[in-house]
């Protein structure tokens, strides 16, 4: 099922996106790393991409930033965008799902628990 | 660690040369605290490529050789604690992205600070609190 999925992991923090890839690639999925909202975007139109998980807090174009610029793209209207954050506050949660965010997971994740949220979006 | 360039400088404010001490310790901290999470990491991943291969040989050996097959309950066991203890240290070494945030936010105060201290107007933009106090996972929640 997860043949040939991509998932494109926003992160400024490298031990962050290693832990993420790490989860994922051991669960079957293809991952591509970004290290900030602007690389991220640039690797999002270049590659097809399934799903994205997006850190908040990152220097440049933050993970808002990336998903109203993604949201604004034919190709990422409906592909799952993820936040995975540290952030927990009610008002930042609301302005993920205004953005286009389909959901909010706050750090640390769970790797069984991040796993079957990724299946069940994308298989 | 970035720090805000100001015109300030720590001889000239009460104090300042003890908070340029202070954000310098916090910036080696960070970097510390970095570089010892790379090498764990390495290390726990390198663990559970083995680890991962060691099964895979094991299960082999279990359906050429029937008489295996006893060991194989046992088998399953281990893997299940093993997958348990991998979850475990996968969300424990998350830690460092956490206590990096708080370090460079206590960098920005100490920064803020010393400007404030020394009449200038305050640079750059406060990053945002961590508001986890503990190591247990986060929620997840699908809109």
């Amino acid at each position: 099922m997860t043949e040939g999925k991509t998932i494109l992991t926003v992160d400024d923090s490298g031990s962050l996106r290693q832990m993420v890839t790490f989860v994922l690639k051991d669960a079957g999925y293809d991952v591509v790393e970004a290290v900030d909202g602007q690389d991220g975007l640039e690797k999002a139109k270049t590659r097809h991409i399934d799903l994205v998980l997006t850190d908040q807090n990152m220097p440049g174009m933050d993970g808002l930033g990336l998903i109203r610029a993604l949201r604004t793209m034919k190709k990422y209207q409906s592909v799952p965008i993820l936040m995975l954050t540290t952030e927990t506050g009610d008002d930042i949660k609301a302005q993920g799902r205004a953005a286009g965010a389909t959901g909010w997971i706050v750090k640390p994740f769970d790797p069984a628990r991040l796993t079957e949220v990724v299946r069940k979006l994308i298989g | 660690m970035e720090t805000c360039a100001s015109p300030v400088n720590g001889q000239n404010v009460p104090g300042g040369s003890h908070l340029e001490e202070v954000e310098r310790d916090l910036a080696q901290m960070n970097a510390l605290l970095e570089a010892a999470i790379e090498k764990l990491l390495v290390s726990f991943m390198a663990i559970h490529r083995g680890v991962a291969s060691q099964e895979a040989m094991l299960r082999d050996s279990a359906v050429e050789h029937p008489e295996f097959s006893a060991c194989t309950a046992r088998m399953e066991s281990l893997r299940v604690d093993i997958a348990r203890h991998v979850s475990q240290a996968v969300s424990g070494l998350q830690f460092q992205d956490m206590t990096s945030q708080l370090i460079r936010r206590m960098a920005t105060h100490l920064s803020t600070l010393r400007e404030e201290i020394g009449g200038a107007e305050p640079c750059k933009p406060q990053p945002r609190a961590v508001s986890q106090h503990h190591m247990e996972c986060g929620d997840i929640e699908l809109f």
